[in-house]
């Protein structure tokens, strides 16, 4: 530290109240600008006795309250309404009172905040070194003595004059506070340590900040991967816990998986849609009435109009939703009026909602036995509505003779009970409409494009092959991969091929 | 003593009651009476207490961390009582926290002088209190090292939280309640740190008291604004701690639960956390006083005019009590009628009866005044509170959530041993803290006490 020296200010003591009240009142009616009382606690009447004007903080936390309030408001209604909107159970997305909470907490944050830092920063600190400091006297300033320094900054400051004046206040003690030219500074190792600890802090928002704007292949990295990893045998998987190696365990012989399987026993027509010799009943176990038919009516709207829409054609929301994202490899749900099922007995009706059918979910633990009756009930007045014309509404179910030409060859009237039972008729229609795949009518000796430009004609060897190999021959504009290879024997596929070379155009 | 003469002797006490500072009350005393704790070694009790203190904190960091490394599973929580300890003790602790600033900016808006003497350390306890209360619901979300999820930082699955949800207000609440609490204590303190700081003999002393005391010299320009802060400041915090516990009570009351679901449950829970508070500002004032030598700075005065707080809070968190046994007869609501029979006669009645005589019955021996100035009853029934309290919290989530809407999954809720250990292993974090904050911080706020001495006051100017 240099000892060039020059004249900062001129202290003087005071050692009550009174005495610093006064002397305040006799430095600021000479006018001075550039002075200050230190006192060890606020003093009551000290600012008026200086003229200290009143501060404007007040006005900072008026603003503050205000953009921390309506910065509430706009974070929550673009974060919560516009960016990634909460879909509650019908509500708007947007409704202020559950949202006043955060804005209240957020009003009084910021105005805390800036009332905190812009007092400090109105009051010049946090300062390293006051030349007063210098004066060894001062340190009572924060105990229980009372100062008053005028600088040489100050444009009345005259040192004699001003000497004077403070004499003439009636202060203990005058003294001139030195400054040196160079001032002290705060030590090297603590302005590194600060910005060191102030890099660090940036260094985890970083790290969000980088993983927000990449896309990961990785999952996430758990620091404790407990969840990732769980101590589980899992159904599919093999175990030596058992004897048979599965985790899964079979069911027990003489038990039941559900609860009330048991009465299959006792009439087993009425829980399985079939009766002891294994033949579907064909007609409902219970007396149909129109509160019967009613209550099929509800439980099929609840349970079934979802995919297979309200009239049964198969047009419910989630198939046109499937449709609409053009989902690979969904099947669509059936049209309920097609000749094959309009043509089932209902047990097998009955055995379908209960077990479920190809992608069709069994529905024998949601919809009671009875309910699953007056659905299979509801489903012929539903089938009656759109064959109307063609047949006697509540007639007897049309045979599967009725349905086919009774002068069929009776290889290709095999092949069309195939065409049901292997279910192909699911994503191959016989009258022309597209499914999943095209319509077996008039397939045969038609003309197929395929993706390697080539061309072929739809003969007896072509319908083998697709059959055995669905993906040997790709036609343009249709999925590889989506057909499985019907579990058939040879007899059945010539059967099968038989019937869609009968409906050849 | 006729009538009168109690009038005339109570007004007296009004107009001229007993100084706030006694003894030898010049300024230079009270500087050297808090700042000598600061500077001298702390009597053998400060470290014993210490090093029970630190024992029991590294319990909690022990169970921290097997809870952390094993998962929400270690505690009692199951269903249906998923909110077990962790939520009562979260309750408990911030509740506590509240006295303080009730303390520091409602009484200082109320230009009750009294608070001077206590105002610091209630702060302090706020903040460590707050701490204590925060790591509950952190640990409570199981993967802590993605907590960062409940702010709205941008984060890699491009989701924003739910703003509607009272457990997201609760983030909010409490992490604004400390930052305001933390600002508005530090800023008491810097006055007082200069304090210590003109008064430090050696270098590092100097050092440190000084970073932290800013450059203050106690100019009066600084003064000043520092005065109109901390006015504005109190203001601020007054409504923020109602805002604080009404947020918490909405943790429960938003829910459609039986005894959790009724609107008397914000100033219910406002008035049971300043009750239980204050009863913890008693618990730590009586032996800090005794142990500092600071029984001129907080007088009997002080004490009585708290175990006054105590008994009027506690009074009304009886009222809540019998309001809602009331709500449940009145709105004719069988399963609310359940809920509170059970609550008060089902398998928790121990702890329900428990809370009534600790909160209800227990401060009604206030209503003497031997018994409002003596210590040790003071003591006691301030320990009392603060266990009728924790109770409190206890009843109102365990009591309504063990009788689930499903009789088949009604169920008894029994703590685990690592329960146990984080309850009182917060405690340890709690007492450290405060054993710190005793042995290098200004228990009192010195140039506030200041204020209230007659050297602070003009005598020829009024």
């Amino acid at each position: 530290m240099s000892n060039n020296t020059k004249q900062f200010a001129v202290l003087a003591e005071y050692e009550t109240v009174d005495e610093i009240l006064s002397a305040a009142v006799k430095v600021r009616d000479a006018g001075y600008a550039k002075w200050d009382c230190y006192t060890p606690m606020p003093v009551h009447g000290l600012d008026d006795a200086m003229g200290v004007e009143q501060t404007r903080l007040p006005w900072f936390t008026l603003c503050a309250g205000i953009t921390g309030g309506s910065l509430g408001v706009l974070m929550q209604w673009w974060m919560n309404a516009v960016d990634y909107p909460f879909i509650t159970s019908g509500k708007p997305d947007w409704s202020l009172p559950a949202n006043i909470p955060i804005v209240f907490e957020l009003t009084i944050l910021f105005s805390a905040l800036t009332t905190f830092f812009a007092m400090w920063i109105m009051n010049n600190l946090p300062r390293w070194y006051s030349p007063l400091s210098r004066v060894k006297r001062f340190a009572r300033a924060t105990d229980d003595r009372f100062f008053l320094a005028i600088e040489t900054a100050d444009p009345l400051f005259d040192a004699s004059a001003t000497e004077s004046l403070l004499r003439e206040t009636g202060a203990h003690a005058i003294e001139s506070v030195e400054d040196p030219d160079e001032s002290p500074t705060p030590p090297i190792w603590l302005k590194h340590s600060l910005l060191i600890a102030g890099t660090g802090l940036l260094i985890p928002l970083m790290i969000i900040a980088y993983a927000r704007f990449n896309t990961q292949e990785a999952p996430r990295v758990h620091l404790v991967p407990d969840m990732d990893f769980q101590e589980k045998y899992k159904a599919q998987n093999p175990s030596p816990l058992f004897e048979d190696g599965r985790a899964a365990r079979a069911q027990l012989a003489g038990t039941f998986a559900f609860e009330d399987d048991h009465l299959i026993l006792e009439d087993p027509g009425y829980y399985t849609g079939k009766d002891e010799g294994g033949d579907y009943l064909a007609e409902v176990p219970i007396e149909v009435t129109r509160e019967f038919l009613e209550r099929g009516r509800q439980r099929y709207a609840i349970n079934c109009a979802v995919c297979h829409g309200y009239d049964g054609v198969g047009d419910g929301t989630v198939n046109q939703r499937a449709q609409s994202l053009q989902t690979a490899g969904w099947i669509p749900p059936s049209n309920l009026h097609q000749a094959y099922i309009a043509a089932q007995p209902k047990g097998q009706l009955f055995e379908s909602i209960t077990m479920g059918i190809r992608n069709m979910p069994g529905y024998k633990s949601a919809i009671t036995t009875e309910d699953r009756w007056a659905i299979v009930a509801y489903l012929e007045a539903l089938q009656g509505t759109q064959e109307a014309g063609a047949r006697q509404l509540w007639g007897a179910a049309p045979s599967v003779e009725e349905v086919s030409p009774s002068d069929e060859d009776p290889l290709v009237a095999k092949g069309r009970e195939l065409h049901t039972t292997k279910t192909c008729i699911a994503c191959h229609s016989l009258d022309g409409t597209t499914l999943v795949s095209g319509s077996f009518l008039g397939l045969a000796g038609s003309e197929r494009k395929l993706t390697d430009g080539t061309a072929v004609v739809a003969d007896e060897a072509y319908l083998h092959e697709s059959i055995m190999d669905p993906n040997a021959k790709i036609v343009e504009g249709y999925v590889p991969g989506l057909m499985v290879i019907p579990p058939i024997s040879d007899d059945e596929r010539e059967a099968l091929v038989a019937f869609i070379l009968s409906l050849k155009q | 003593m006729s009538n009168g003469e109690i009038a005339s002797a109570e007004l007296d006490n009004i107009i001229d009651p007993p100084a706030l500072v006694q003894g030898k009350a010049d300024l230079a005393t009270i500087t050297e009476t808090v700042s000598r704790v600061a500077e001298h070694k702390p009597p053998k009790a400060w470290y014993i207490g210490f090093a029970m203190a630190l024992g029991v904190l590294g319990m909690l960091g022990m169970a921290v961390l097997y809870l952390i490394a094993t998962g929400v599973g270690v505690w009692g929580n199951n269903q249906p009582v998923a909110w077990g300890w962790p939520i009562v003790n979260f309750v408990f602790w911030v509740g506590i926290g509240h006295a303080g600033t009730l303390i520091s900016a409602v009484l200082y808006l109320f230009r009750q002088g009294w608070r001077t003497g206590i105002n610091r350390f209630s702060e302090a306890m706020t903040i460590f209190a707050v701490i204590c209360a925060g790591l509950f619901p952190a640990i409570h979300v199981g993967r802590i090292w993605v907590i960062y999820w409940v702010f709205p930082i941008p984060n890699q699955m491009a989701m924003w939280p739910q703003f509607r949800s009272p457990l997201l207000w609760d983030v909010f609440a409490v992490s604004t309640y400390f930052t305001v609490s933390l600002l508005f204590w530090y800023m008491g303190l810097v006055p007082d740190l200069a304090t210590l700081r003109d008064r430090s003999k050696t270098k590092i002393r100097r050092l440190m008291y000084g970073i932290f005391a800013l450059g203050w010299t106690g100019a009066n320009r600084q003064w000043h604004r520092y005065e109109r802060a901390y006015l504005l400041l109190a203001a601020l915090a007054t409504p923020l701690v109602l805002s604080v516990h009404s947020v918490v009570s909405f943790d429960f009351a938003v829910s459609q639960l039986p005894g959790w679901h009724t609107t008397i449950f914000p100033p219910y829970f406002v008035a049971g956390a300043i009750f239980s508070g204050f009863a913890m500002v008693v618990t730590l004032a009586v032996p800090a006083r005794a142990l500092f030598g600071l029984r001129d700075l907080i007088t009997l005065r002080h004490l009585e005019l708290m175990n006054k707080v105590i008994m009027a809070t506690g009074m009304l968190v009886g009222y809540a009590y019998a309001m809602e046994f009331f709500m449940a007869w009145y709105s004719g609501n069988k399963y609310e009628g359940f809920a509170f029979v059970n609550r008060a006669f089902g398998p928790y009645a121990w702890a329900y009866w428990i809370m009534v005589t600790c909160n209800v019955i227990t401060p009604q021996i206030y209503w003497f005044k031997k018994a409002r100035r003596s210590i040790p009853i003071m003591f006691v029934v301030s320990i009392f509170v603060n266990i009728g309290m924790w109770f409190e919290r206890f009843v109102i989530t365990v009591t309504s959530l063990n009788r689930d809407f499903l009789p088949s999954s009604w169920n008894y809720f029994s703590p685990t041993v690592i329960d146990w250990a984080t309850l009182i292993g917060s405690f340890g974090l709690f007492f450290t803290l405060f054993l710190l904050f005793c042995r290098f911080l200004p228990q009192v706020a010195i140039a506030e006490v200041k204020t209230q001495t007659p050297h602070a006051h003009s005598h020829s100017a009024h």
